[in-house]
């Protein structure tokens, strides 16, 4: 008895080592980006001046200038607007396509084109839409044709809610295809058997149905939406300035540090207090629904 | 579904398609532009553009230096993060398994919060600490920072074939008088083999053409390839740039294809079949 207790407590010492050993590289990773996350927080608090740039203290002065500065505010309300707007246009051109999708005989096919560009460089997706939508690109000649152009498509708004719809669409209609694709076709039959029309049957038995795929969706595609950098960045010209190219400005050209610290701060506790609420909500409606 | 109804949902399809690649399908073909300028749809077909890439590649010096030298720090720096993400990321999922299914969750979120965490400060935090602590090589921020980008992925595709695997196959390998190191190498890892593969061909595509955390790392020379794209972009828009884009397209779309061939897209992204 003694004997095989004291086997046990040797094997389970084993087992605890083997699992800590091999999850020590991976937390390793995953704890030197919460070491960065101090360090900027960290010098968030600290004091900077044009002389003698950064200097340790503990002051709340950055936090205050981004309550006051208009230019953080607009940057603030700019990303807001636009994760809104990119996140509302990808569900609707996305669930149809998912819809489609998993009626189709090629999904496999349809599910690769669709990560294709996913797994492209960013930067060439905006260069191809600056060529696309620039003074001699194709919109402005098809619009000429029509007699409208050419317009001014780049470098505004528009421009970037076009490229981050398109960065962003995929990554919306992949979680709603696995949801729909879960979903036990007999269910639909049996409401065609009772009569119901396609449209009654899509609003009683699939919408319901994959709303799961729906939230996780567009759950992914805000939370990108509010950190995406690339299209802003290229897209936007300098005349569209979200968080994150406030940020990039703060860090790289102006050099102050501690108040690109508390902004990036800021994004990140805004996105996680955004993602916490979206998860509370979905648990709700779980809870309705099952 | 009506007939009707099916076509314009098929037409519907068709068109969403085109637009998604169209970006694609321009670069591609303004790389065969004989204009000076970019301009689409181009005025002539030439290779023009290719030869002018290898000519860069070759000669150091004008308006765009260093293409050789960005293009072997993607290949590098790609390739060494895929493979330490890789082994990093099998492990934890190997690891995660000793854990109830409670607190593996609770692990499994706190590896896989990098995906959602925005990568301009992701950049940020690492270039902050590094100035901190001074004298350390590029290489290894960029490295670190591709680290954190790309482990995650692994963990999430070698998990979900660990959970498809069935237990009692490990459980007879044991049966049989065979250790841990054993059953893991001769049954385990053999039978998530497509799990492991699959994150791996992520990690490198991620990193491979990840712009915004090495943006924030590359110093002088060690720039990897998008970076360096951005930085010309300042300067020329010429179809050189949509032939280098073309050539890395062209890269990642045959490594994606094949990972389909292999192991099939669907199961990459979660779906059943």
């Amino acid at each position: 008895m003694a004997v095989s207790l004291l086997h046990g407590a040797r094997l389970n010492l084993i087992r605890s080592l083997t699992s800590f050993m091999l999850l020590l590289p991976a937390l390793c990773i995953t704890a030197s980006l919460l070491a960065a996350c101090v360090i900027i927080f960290r010098y968030s608090f600290n004091e900077w001046d044009p002389v003698h740039t950064m200097t340790r203290a503990v002051t709340s002065a950055n936090y205050e200038t981004l309550l006051t500065d208009p230019v953080v505010r607009l940057a603030f309300w700019n990303t807001l607007r636009l994760s809104v707007i990119v996140t509302a246009f990808s569900l609707l051109f996305g669930y149809p396509v998912a819809y489609a999708i998993v009626r189709s005989r090629w999904r496999t096919f349809f599910v690769f084109l669709l990560v294709a560009p996913l797994m492209t460089d960013v930067l060439l997706r905006a260069y191809g839409w600056l060529v696309m939508l620039g003074n001699a690109g194709l919109a402005n000649r098809l619009l000429s044709l029509v007699g409208i152009g050419p317009q001014r498509l780049i470098y505004n708004d528009l421009s970037v809610v076009i490229e981050m719809v398109h960065e962003m669409t995929p990554l919306m209609v992949l979680p709603i295809v696995s949801a729909l694709d879960r979903i036990n076709p007999s269910l639909r039959e049996a409401a065609a058997n009772l009569g119901a029309e396609p449209v009654r049957s899509f609003l009683l038995i699939t919408l319901p149905l994959s709303v799961s795929g729906i939230l996780a969706g567009s759950l992914l595609t805000f939370a990108l939406s509010m950190s995406a950098f690339v299209a802003p960045l290229i897209m936007g010209g300098g005349n569209v300035t979200t968080m994150t190219v406030l940020i990039q400005q703060q860090m790289l050209v102006t050099l102050n540090w501690p108040l690109g610290a508390a902004e990036s701060v800021i994004l990140v506790l805004l996105i996680i207090l955004i993602l916490v609420g979206y998860r509370r909500q979905v648990r709700r409606f779980a809870g309705a629904v099952g | 579904m009506t007939v009707q109804r099916q076509k314009w949902l098929s037409a519907y399809l068709f068109l969403f398609f085109v637009c998604l690649e169209s970006p694609l399908l321009i670069i591609v073909l303004t790389s065969f532009s004989s204009d000076e300028t970019v301009s689409f749809p181009p005025a002539g077909l030439s290779l023009r553009w290719y030869a002018d890439l290898w000519h860069q590649l070759w000669n150091q010096g004008g308006v765009k230096p260093g293409l050789a030298m960005s293009l072997w720090t993607s290949v590098w720096l790609s390739v060494l993060s895929a493979a330490g993400a890789t082994v990093a990321g099998v492990a934890a999922a190997l690891g995660l398994r000793f854990f109830s299914s409670r607190s593996a969750g609770i692990l499994k979120q706190y590896l896989l919060f990098p995906i959602l965490f925005p990568q301009v400060v992701i950049g940020i935090g690492l270039l902050l600490w590094f100035s901190a602590l001074g004298g350390m090589p590029v290489w290894t921020k960029l490295l670190l920072g591709h680290f954190i980008l790309t482990m995650p992925y692994v963990v999430v595709t070698t998990s979900a074939s660990l959970e498809m695997l069935d237990p009692a196959l490990e459980e007879a390998a044991m049966n049989l008088g065979a250790n841990f190191v054993r059953t893991l190498g001769h049954v385990t890892l053999p039978m998530i083999r497509a799990g492991i593969l699959s994150g791996a061909l992520f990690a490198w595509l991620t990193s491979f053409s990840n712009f915004t955390i090495s943006f924030f790392l590359y110093s002088g020379e060690t720039r990897p390839a998008p970076v360096w794209i951005f930085e010309v972009l300042q300067f020329v828009i010429d179809p050189s740039l949509a032939a280098l884009s073309t050539v890395l397209l062209l890269t990642t779309l045959v490594v994606l294809f094949s990972a389909n061939r292999i192991l099939g897209i669907g199961r990459l992204v979660g779906l059943r079949r």
